[in-house]
């Protein structure tokens, strides 16, 4: 449905997006994760037609809706879009917000569509009420009732809970999920939330520097990074040095590790090795020793930080049923589902 | 496929009608580009220092009058709870509905050796006609601009800089002189440069009191001496002054400093005595500037009160409201143009066609009007010209000799007024509402229609009604541009009242007085209020 073909965005001759590719098919969800200042809320203004590309190419299904040389008016394209800040019309009440984009249908039918998208975000019976009337919740859902209205082909929401406390947060972006889904939505979140990303996403992108570093699935994403750097963005983890021993082995401070490496590295090379917090387990049967350096109580969890003999700090998420104080030794075995290895000194 | 072709075209569009907006002002600052007029070393020689000394003079008296007035009354309404408080908090604005000149001519009557005043108190009083006098005018009704911006960064001062300063053992006299007024200075300077532009722009009350400065310097140039070329170049030194003047508020606002977050200090409640005592010294101001001239002007009406209903009061009344419904509406939808378009679209033209806009106010009408002649007799004559080579009959001074003069001037000196007012209100918006609306398949129009203008109609109206009354109250540029036996309601008042008749002139000049009450109002319920839903 939306294909970005080595899209690239400037600002004053500052590059704000390098070369960006991606497909994502009708009715998934895609979630673009990155820093702020990486490019991405760029990205979706890009894509709704508010600003221009420098190069490459905007297209919806077949239609090439934008590229340096043309560019489809955003009032045309028929992409909806919910905002960081919500953005309701405060002149507007919440029907004839949710029927702005109705504006050419007649009367009897723009009434029946309010009706069903006030029934669909679970708000019926409010469609009087004024944005200020409402509870951040609500407005949200108003907003996306709005940009769902005229059937948009594709739904761009940028950072659309982060005005809303932790926990509406949650539900809301399950809710949402559900709604889009039900509606058969293409739809193209952004966030800097890993927990959302990885709640709502069937597509998930990393980025970084106005580069999209990896475009997969969000599993792909955790237990396979593409680099470094979303290795390092992604999921918490550290990475620990080691020196590879044969074509599927790596030598490290926690003992050889078994799995398959990438191609070209020589038994000898220098290595780095992902260690994700629920990759080590406290085990009184496990082989090797380390001291607890600092615990952090999260309630179900305990993230450790420990230190191991050679004095390599690691991340340890345990069940809190067993606390252990900070000095106190405890026994820890690596249990690495995938091996993840990047080449020192290069990328 | 539609390509955005053309937004870029008009755009240079935009920036041509804001150059056509602003050719009055860049005339008269390019007057000096043909070289010094030959009457220029004689007026070097013989006026121009006394013009320069007196209007540094009045200058600093106002300036240092203002700024006594204005800081105390603002510190002790924001800090100071006393008897009347509430009713003085916007009656200290009342004078600013009184332009100077009005004031100038009801006092002149006041003290007058058959006057009122005299009479009651039966002790020779002093002519004000004369630079202390114009002095005392100015202060009485400009040092609210002082006041309102005091008075706010006053309030805005959080309670801990003041706590912090008690801790450091500093008592109430040190605290408002090393922490209290450092902090509300950048406020203060810029309340100030309002004051100085306003003082130095004004030709009404100096050229009643006799009193020789750049202002009324320009007019006898013009109209004296006959020299076109040296009143815009005069017009051009008065000019550098404004934008030195407007450079000064600019800065000091962009210095205003945040006294600490938190909540502000809480005021101070007086004893009766001394609470009382306050007061009557925070009314004695608008007892001079507004109440007292406000009563004289009632008591020279009244018995004139059939005139309002009389063919000539009503002709004048007629071309007043003319003049200042038509600025006020070119003003007003000229700014939206202007900082709509921007808002559209902030490419270099549209920003730079935005802030052109922006200056008019720095310029005095009497400049304004060099340069407004200079400009449409040059449009005239091509006109006419061009007509007559091609055989056409001849329209006359379509445009300088018309009201369109009038208009013109004081939709280029007003036109601040929207551009401001709209562009505060467009920046409250989200330009994500432009977002949301345009990617629900709003076209601009549309966006302007069924977004922007129904969320700015309060600074619409609001800008509307203040370009209205000052439209009404403009005086040289209404004096020298009018047509051919056309009056307005402040020529009427300056003219009657230059020939001494005052009483003649009370009537023309209590409209325009009531007339200036309106945006006292306004400002008054901006005051109190936050900021009024929109919604």
């Amino acid at each position: 449905m939306l294909t970005l073909d080595r899209l690239s965005l400037r600002f004053d001759h500052q590059p704000v997006l390098d070369r960006v590719s991606l497909t994502l098919d009708q009715g998934r969800i895609g979630c673009l994760i990155g820093p702020s200042g990486c490019g991405k809320t760029s990205l979706l203004r890009l894509i709704a037609g508010f600003l221009a590309p420098a190069s490459g190419r905007v297209m919806l299904g077949d239609e090439t809706v934008a590229d340096a040389h043309q560019q489809m008016p955003a009032e045309q394209r028929r992409v909806g879009m919910v905002f960081q800040d919500i953005a309701l019309f405060p002149h507007l009440n919440v029907t004839d917000n949710i029927a702005f984009g109705l504006n050419h249908q007649p009367p009897a039918a723009r009434r029946a569509r309010v009706a069903e998208l006030l029934a669909l975000v679970g708000l019926p019976g409010l469609g009087d009420r004024y944005p200020h009337q409402l509870s951040g919740g609500q407005q949200q859902r108003v907003a996306l009732a709005r940009a769902l209205a005229p059937k948009p082909r594709l739904l761009l929401l940028d950072e659309p809970f982060s005005a809303l406390d932790a926990e509406l947060r949650e539900q809301i972006s399950r809710e949402v999920r559900q709604i889009l889904l039900r509606e058969g939505i293409t739809a193209l979140f952004v966030t800097h939330d890993q927990n959302e990303a990885f709640a709502l996403a069937d597509q998930l992108g990393v980025m970084h520097g106005g580069r999209l570093l990896q475009w997969d699935s969000p599993y792909r994403v955790y237990h396979q990074p593409a680099d470094r750097t979303v290795a390092d963005f992604i999921g918490g983890g550290v990475l620990m040095p080691g020196r590879v021993r044969d074509p599927d082995s790596v030598e490290t401070a926690l003992g050889p590790l078994r799995g398959p490496l990438p191609a070209g590295l020589a038994a000898g090379a220098d290595v780095d090795v992902l260690v994700r917090p629920d990759d080590l387990v406290i085990d009184d049967g496990g082989p090797r020793r380390a001291r607890v350096v600092e615990c952090l109580f999260r309630g179900a969890r305990m993230l450790y930080t420990l230190e191991l003999e050679n004095g390599q700090r690691l991340p340890c998420l345990a069940p809190s049923h067993h606390a252990h104080g900070p000095g106190t030794s405890v026994a820890v075995r690596l249990d690495l589902e995938h091996l993840v290895v990047f080449p020192r000194g290069r990328g | 496929m539609l390509a955005r072709a053309g937004a870029g075209g008009r755009s240079w569009l935009l920036l041509a009608l804001a150059l056509v907006l602003a050719a009055p002002v860049l005339v008269v600052a390019g007057s000096w580009l043909a070289g010094p007029s030959p009457n220029w070393p004689h007026l070097r020689a013989t006026v121009l220092p006394g013009y320069v000394w007196m209007s540094l003079l009045l200058a600093l008296g106002t300036g240092l009058g203002t700024l006594v007035i204005g800081v105390g009354s603002a510190w002790a309404m924001a800090r100071l709870r006393f008897p009347g408080h509430r009713l003085l908090e916007w009656a200290l604005l009342l004078p600013l509905a009184c332009p100077a000149y009005l004031i100038a001519y009801t006092w002149t009557g006041l003290l007058a050796s058959e006057g009122a005043l005299q009479q009651a108190l039966s002790v020779p009083l002093p002519d004000i006609r004369g630079p202390a006098g114009a002095v005392a005018m100015f202060t009485l009704v400009l040092y609210p601009y002082v006041y309102l911006m005091a008075r706010a960064a006053f309030i805005g001062q959080a309670a801990l800089a003041q706590e912090v300063a008690r801790t450091l053992g500093a008592g109430p006299w040190r605290r408002f002189f090393r922490v209290a007024l450092p902090l509300a200075r950048p406020a203060i300077v810029a309340g100030l440069a309002l004051v100085l532009m306003e003082t130095l722009a004004d030709y009404g009350t100096v050229a009643y009191f006799g009193v020789p400065t750049l202002s009324t310097g320009i007019y006898r140039t013009w109209f004296g001496l006959g020299d076109r070329l040296a009143a815009a170049q005069l017009a051009g030194v008065l000019l550098l002054a404004m934008v030195v003047l407007l450079w000064l508020e600019r800065h000091a606002r962009q210095q205003r400093r945040i006294a600490g977050n938190g909540e502000p200090a809480p005021p101070r409640t007086l004893a009766r005595g001394p609470g009382s005592l306050l007061a009557a010294l925070l009314w004695l101001p608008i007892l001079l500037g507004f109440i007292l001239p406000m009563l004289q002007l009632l008591l020279w009406s009244l018995p004139r009160w059939r005139d309002l209903l009389a063919p000539d009061f009503l002709a004048l009344l007629g071309t007043s409201l003319l003049i200042a419904g038509a600025t006020a509406i070119a003003a007003t939808t000229l700014g939206l143009l202007l900082i709509w378009a921007r808002r559209l679209r902030a490419d270099r033209p549209r920003r730079a066609a935005a802030r052109l806009a922006g200056f008019g106010y720095a310029v005095p009408g009497t400049v304004l009007a060099v340069g407004v002649v200079m400009v449409l007799a040059t449009v005239d004559r091509g006109l006419n010209d061009g007509l007559a080579a091609l055989g056409l009959p001849t329209p006359g001074l379509l445009f300088s000799g018309t009201l369109f003069a009038v208009i013109f001037a004081c939709t280029v000196r007003f036109l601040t007024i929207p551009v401001q007012g709209l562009d505060a209100g467009l920046q409250n918006l989200s330009p994500n509402l432009d977002s949301a609306a345009r990617s629900l398949g709003a076209r601009p129009a549309a966006l302007l229609r069924r977004v922007h203008l129904p969320l700015l109609r309060v600074p619409l109206a609001t800008s509307a009604l203040l370009v209205f009354v000052d439209t009404l109250k403009e005086l040289p540029a209404a004096l020298v541009l009018r047509p051919f036996n056309t009056n307005t309601l402040a020529v009427r008042a300056f003219e009657l009242a230059s020939d001494e008749q005052l009483a003649d002139a009370a009537l023309p000049a209590l409209a325009i007085l009531l007339a200036g009450v309106a945006p006292v109002v306004l400002l008054t319920r901006s005051m109190r209020v936050p900021h009024a839903p929109s919604g």
